[in-house]
């Protein structure tokens, strides 16, 4: 027999073309759409030169796969005028000194004409012209002017030697004018790749103004995790208890009538049942809290705050422990606990009710069914009748020997439901304003943010895949019939 | 399946009924009720395309006050802008019937040759084939069509594209599993022995055989459909914002809930689940009929 060992490095393998072909379609269809990505998430009047930047910022100014126009563009000369436009009687933008290093943006051929179009990056220094420089500021262009420097003499107008902070400026020149470098994986795809794997860059918001969405995630997750826990509870206990209910009933009108509430479980829209709890438990009774995680009151304190770790953990390596205790601050039930704070946990316990009811019986339906059907394969048996021979009471056979025998397969089927889950999580967070995931991707959407909608679809990707990995591992952990 | 007569089938199960708790026959009874549902609702929309005049009144003009409580006039009330909600749910079932049928048989047309070819063929292809569907079908579906939904825009077309690409591979994988094992069996290997050529097998003996779940799965994946539209339009992903839709009227009647209007979030929602429910029946009943195999279970 084949080691488990052997068992998980196959199944891991096997995870890898799956995640890369789900990044692939992932990044096809984002592409794919027509438009621009970066004008979408705009106001309609943006200047073009701010959008430029956005692009810049975002990498969508490189090539789709392959980069053959070159990533990096030395100044050969001892000074180079880079102009509005491919043309030189276009107004000049800015100066590059020989050995500057700037980035592609764009290349013109046409002819014998070969133009390229580059772009300072933050941190640089550059020469600006001083008209531009006015106008620039108006699009998020922040910079520091470097006094006493005089600008190169071959040029005329007035020039401005500044530091830059944030945003850009592009500017063309002829492509001879600068030594080129060519990195043909200096693309849009290559480049989303490698910053995943090595940096797990899930992409950069448009609308939240640059932001990394993987710092957004790493805030939302917790409340997702912790919905989708206690979701998975709810669907667990009504899913088990009625389905092996239904299998030692069955054929009768109890296993129809559950086999009708599953299909029912199912076809009730999740959002139109969470809708009608806050209806009835909310607005109508007034029983529970209809949106949020917890009372703004009652938000519990940061694990930091209540133990004063700020003045504890200094330095590098401080900050870094405190940023991990903040993102588990986030996971309010685990906070509470850990910090006893009891009235907070109250609150988020009594917010959690009716999010996770929803969710629990969208889920339950079906796993009730699968319940039901593992139950009648293990009750079909020999140790179960076994166990009737030897006289042990029905309730006891179906509950204790069946049910526990029954329990490793059915844990599997929820492993395998997580996809579902967290399909439902997303309703369930859009109809309780729940500041989950879900609600992150929901919102995103509505601004046409489309790097930040990709990034966090990569991560649902890997989440999924993460997680049906696990639970095979642990699947054949228990069960050592299961290898490849 | 043993053949029966229609009575003998009856007394069967009527004798059964009376004999005790076992309750066989059930499949009938889910697969019927299902079937009223879904030739209604698809009268329905047939019958509001053809004329103007199947509800009380016109589903997108004012014709009341805002939010009046159901009443003999307006049997489900009125909207935030004095619409009928009873005649904008008939009128609605339009938009969510057109995407739900159309997306199934977008992803059925893709979804069965490709799992009959590749299912057949075996080789690089089935496994290239298989690992695309695979890691589409392992991969949240609201999720994607979200994402898709987004990224195409509104309209029908494309909210049905959307939500077909989610189905794709359940359709892709039914058909292959079952190719794959229907391709070992004897009359088949039988078929093959004198010389029938890969295309007449294929379509003469493997693809009949298939057809009954591929039906039944049909029908599910209306009802999954169903739902998937109404979930787009609840996020604001709708087909027409113009147009009256089950899953938009929610979306809109949410933030006036507060004030205890019920009625515009209450009466959408319970005929998505209906029409949902239905097309589920009908295609549970319809596999169980089927599948004698699981009846015995």
């Amino acid at each position: 027999m084949r080691s488990l060992r052997a068992y998980i490095i196959t199944r891991f393998l096997l995870t890898i073309p799956m995640i890369l072909i789900l990044l692939i379609l992932v990044f096809i269809l984002l592409r794919i759409m027509p438009g621009d990505p970066v004008r979408a998430a705009m106001r309609p009047g943006v200047p073009e030169e701010y959008l430029d930047q956005i692009r810049h910022a975002q990498g969508l100014d490189r090539p789709l796969v392959i980069n053959l126009r070159g990533s990096w563009a030395t100044a050969a000369e001892p000074v180079v005028v880079l102009y509005t436009e491919h043309d030189p009687t276009s107004p000049p933008v800015m100066l590059a000194l020989e050995g500057e290093r700037l980035s592609i943006t764009d290349r013109y051929t046409e002819g014998d004409q070969d133009w390229v179009r580059v772009s300072v990056e933050e941190g640089d220094t550059l020469w600006v012209e001083e008209e531009k420089l006015s106008w620039l500021r108006q699009v998020e262009f922040h910079y520091t002017p470097i006094e006493g420097e005089t600008p190169p003499a071959v040029v005329v107008g007035i020039w401005v030697r500044v530091v830059l902070h944030q945003g850009g400026v592009e500017g063309w020149a002829p492509a001879d004018q600068f030594h080129i470098t060519i990195n043909p994986l200096d693309s849009q795809f290559f480049n989303y790749l490698w910053g995943l794997i090595t940096r797990f860059d899930l992409g950069r918001s448009i609308t939240l103004r640059g932001r990394p969405v993987a710092t957004d995630l790493a805030l939302k997750f917790p409340a997702t995790v912790e919905l989708s826990i206690f979701g998975m509870l709810v669907a667990g206990l009504v899913g088990i208890f009625s389905g092996a209910f239904a299998a030692q009933k069955r054929r009768s009108a109890a296993d129809y009538g559950l086999r009708i509430y599953s299909i029912v479980a199912y076809a009730v829209p999740i959002f139109w049942l969470g809708l009608m709890f806050q209806l009835i438990f909310g607005v109508g009774l007034g029983w529970f809290p209809v949106a949020d995680r917890v009372s703004t009151p009652l938000r519990p304190d940061t694990i930091a705050q209540v133990y004063g770790l700020h003045r504890v953990l200094t330095g590098p390596l401080g900050e870094k422990v405190l940023a991990f205790t903040d993102f588990l601050s986030n996971f309010y039930i685990l906070n509470c606990l850990v910090t006893g704070q009891w009235a907070s946990l109250l609150n988020v316990l009594y917010h959690l009710v009716l999010p996770s009811l929803t969710l629990g019986l969208y889920l339950s339906g079906i796993f009730t069914r699968l319940t039901r059907a593992n139950m009648l394969d293990v009750l079909q048996q020999d140790f179960v009748m076994a166990a009737r021979a030897r006289g042990i009471r029905e309730k006891t056979v179906v509950y204790r020997h069946a049910l526990l025998n029954a329990f490793i397969p059915i844990l599997t089927m929820f492993g395998l439901q997580f996809a579902l889950l967290l399909a439902g999580a997303v309703l369930t967070e859009t109809t309780f304003n729940w500041p989950g995931m879900g609600l992150f991707l929901v919102d995103r959407i509505i601004d046409r943010d489309f790097p930040a909608i990709q990034g966090t679809v990569v991560f649902f990707a890997l989440l999924v895949a993460g997680v049906s990995l696990i639970v095979d591992i642990v699947y054949a952990r228990v069960d050592p019939r299961v290898r490849y | 399946m043993t053949q029966t007569t229609a009575i003998e089938r009856r007394e069967r199960f009527l004798t059964r009924l009376l004999a005790g708790r076992k309750w066989y026959g059930a499949e009938w009874y889910m697969t019927a009720v299902g079937a009223v549902i879904v030739v209604f609702v698809l009268g329905m929309t047939v019958a509001s395309f053809l004329t103007p005049h199947l509800a009380p009144y016109d589903p997108e003009a004012r014709v009341g006050d805002p939010f009046t409580p159901p009443s003999l006039r307006h049997f489900f009330g009125t909207d935030q802008l004095g619409r009928d909600i009873f005649s904008r749910i008939i009128y609605g079932a339009q938009i969510v019937m057109q995407v739900a049928l159309l997306s199934a048989t977008f992803s059925l047309l893709v979804g069965v040759p490709l799992g009959l070819v590749s299912g057949f063929l075996g080789g690089r292809l089935d496994q290239v084939v298989s690992l695309i569907m695979d890691s589409i079908y392992s991969f949240p579906g609201l999720i994607l069509a979200i994402a898709l939904a987004a990224l195409l825009g509104s309209g029908v077309l494309n909210i049905s594209i959307a939500i077909a690409v989610v189905y794709v591979p359940i359709f892709f994988r039914l058909v292959r599993g079952q190719v794959l094992s229907i391709k070992q069996e004897l009359y088949v290997e039988a078929a093959r022995s004198i010389g029938a050529p890969g295309r007449v097998i294929l379509w003469q003996y493997i693809f009949p055989n298939v057809i009954p779940s591929v039906v039944v799965v049909f029908s599910l994946n209306i009802a999954d459909a169903i739902i998937t539209e109404a979930g787009l339009a609840f996020i604001g992903l709708g087909v027409d914002p113009s147009k009256p839709d089950w899953g938009y009227d929610i979306y809109r009647g949410r933030s006036e809930m507060v004030g205890g209007r019920w009625w515009p979030v209450t009466f959408p929602g319970l005929a998505i689940a209906a029409v949902a429910l239905g097309f589920s029946l009908f295609g549970e009943g319809l596999s169980e009929i089927l599948n004698p195999r699981l009846r015995e279970l």
